[in-house]
């Protein structure tokens, strides 16, 4: 267990963090999880991950949130995060382009539904 | 055989751990009962996806009676009721009940757990509230209970399991990008299934066969005795669970595991059986299992109208289904698994 890193999956979908968890975990990373961006930013307190999957669509604090809020401490700043997106074409809003998306410093994205070998491969790639 | 109420304790004041509890909102409960087989699923589905109204949940199972129950948004159905009804009409179905405003409570994750779920359904039908239905997806199990109960239904819960410091609120909070997206008002949908394409993107699926089932009918009392003697057989993990409530008092358990690493349960769980009075049961061998999810957060616009149809199309049977979470589970008998899976090959794909 020791020599495992340390993956915190961070996602209101309880089923995909457990998909996701599971897919982690054959690979041979240890898994964190959490529900929300509260709960996230517990758990990278509880215990440093190497690296954060992050939803961006979640209650009480969102991925975006999450993320700065991460990037701009100076203690966590290091921390690879890769952005989950879902939302997709299909949402009519002015507000939401996927271009808000990448003013973020979110080391990388993925969009949903997720082709898992692919997140597998930006995972090793952000390690 | 133990007491039947014991393993519902916390072993030594530990209480077991889970990530988190949610309250869905208001919902309408709608029971078909007796009902065809998947051609009459497929009519009844077909009435809400052509309106792109989604459901939180579905249960379709054929023994020992017969019948689909589905869940979905008040609001939604209200609305949308005079319309749904003529559909249905016009197929010559109807809703023997149909129960507002009900809740769901969802509990993660069960990690497969058969110690949790005898607990959580133990607790549940143990507390007099009403157990609507209770069925499991990849992580976690969907209580239905009338919707102002829920607080108490948690709060029996929680005599039992713990959950984390700083774990998600029970009711939905909207984060700053919800409120900006919305203007305050309802939740940003993540709309990526879009079912208008061809072939719908999931996640992935999962095929397993030569499982056994067992399929309990039973009041609450016995219920609580059946749950004993399954605790009893020491099985340590399950692939799927539906619980059915009837107006009656009784209730109908279907519970799916894999008998691989649990060397005669089955034949030590129907000499248990045996010796409960008033109850019906079976205990099934060889049954196929396949689970799929994806985007679908609650059936969006008719993932199982989608499944099934093909399903129907051609010709394939299936004794249960749960349409729970993002997942799908479809229960059928032996050899007929890989049938399945290449039927809704034709229908969905994983990018």
């Amino acid at each position: 267990m020791s020599d495992q890193q340390l993956i915190l999956v961070v996602d209101d979908d309880t089923d995909l963090v457990e998909a996701l968890a599971m897919k982690l975990e054959s690979e041979n990373f240890a898994v964190a999880k959490a529900y929300d961006g509260v709960e996230g930013f517990d758990k990278i307190k509880e215990r440093r991950p190497a690296l954060v999957i992050l939803d961006v669509m979640m209650p009480r604090k969102d991925g975006y949130q999450l993320c700065d809020e991460l990037k701009n401490d100076a203690g966590y700043k290091d921390i690879p995060i890769i952005l989950l997106t879902a939302v997709a074409e299909a949402v009519n809003s002015t507000n939401y382009t996927h271009m808000g998306g990448k003013t973020t410093l979110a080391d990388d994205y993925v969009p949903k539904p997720i082709d898992l070998d692919k997140l597998m491969e930006i995972v090793r790639d952000n390690l | 055989m133990m007491d039947e109420r014991s393993y519902l304790q916390p072993e030594s004041g530990r209480k077991l751990g889970l990530g988190g509890i949610k309250f869905s909102d208001a919902q309408s409960r709608l029971v078909f009962r007796p009902v065809g087989g998947l051609a009459a699923l497929s009519r009844i589905l077909a009435a809400f996806a052509g309106k792109r109204i989604n459901l939180h949940q579905l249960v379709f199972r054929k023994i020992p009676v017969g019948g689909v129950e589905l869940y979905l948004a008040r609001n939604a159905y209200l609305q949308n009721r005079s319309l749904i009804d003529g559909e249905l009409d016009s197929h010559g179905l109807a809703p023997a009940e149909v129960a507002e405003p009900v809740g769901t409570l969802t509990l993660f994750p069960h990690a497969s757990s058969m110690e949790v779920l005898l607990k959580v359904i133990g607790i549940a039908v143990g507390s007099g509230l009403p157990v609507h239905s209770m069925c499991s997806s990849l992580s976690a199990l969907c209580i239905a209970t009338d919707a102002e109960r829920l607080d108490e239904l948690a709060g029996a819960l929680l005599e039992v399991f713990s959950l984390p410091d700083g774990h998600s609120p029970f009711r939905y909070e909207q984060s700053d990008l919800d409120r900006r997206l919305t203007g305050g008002q309802g939740r940003i949908v993540e709309t990526i299934a879009r079912y208008w394409e061809q072939v719908i993107r999931i996640y992935g699926s999962s095929l397993k066969t030569g499982l056994t089932g067992v399929s309990v009918s039973a009041d609450g009392d016995r219920l609580l005795e059946v749950i004993g003697e399954l605790a009893d057989c020491r099985i340590a993990r399950f692939l799927m669970v539906e619980l059915t409530g009837t107006e009656s008092g009784r209730y109908s358990l279907q519970l799916i595991f894999d008998p691989e690493h649990q060397h005669g349960a089955a034949a030590a769980l129907s000499f248990g059986l045996e010796r409960i009075d008033n109850i019906e049961y079976y205990v099934w061998k060889g049954l196929e299992l396949l689970f799929f999810h994806g985007p679908h957060f609650q059936d969006r616009y008719g993932v199982m109208h989608t499944a099934v149809a093909a399903l129907s199309e051609a010709s394939v049977e299936i004794s249960s289904a749960i349409c729970s979470g993002t997942g799908v589970h479809l229960v059928a008998k032996e050899e007929a698994g890989r049938h399945m899976l290449d039927v809704l090959g034709e229908v969905f794909v994983v990018p």
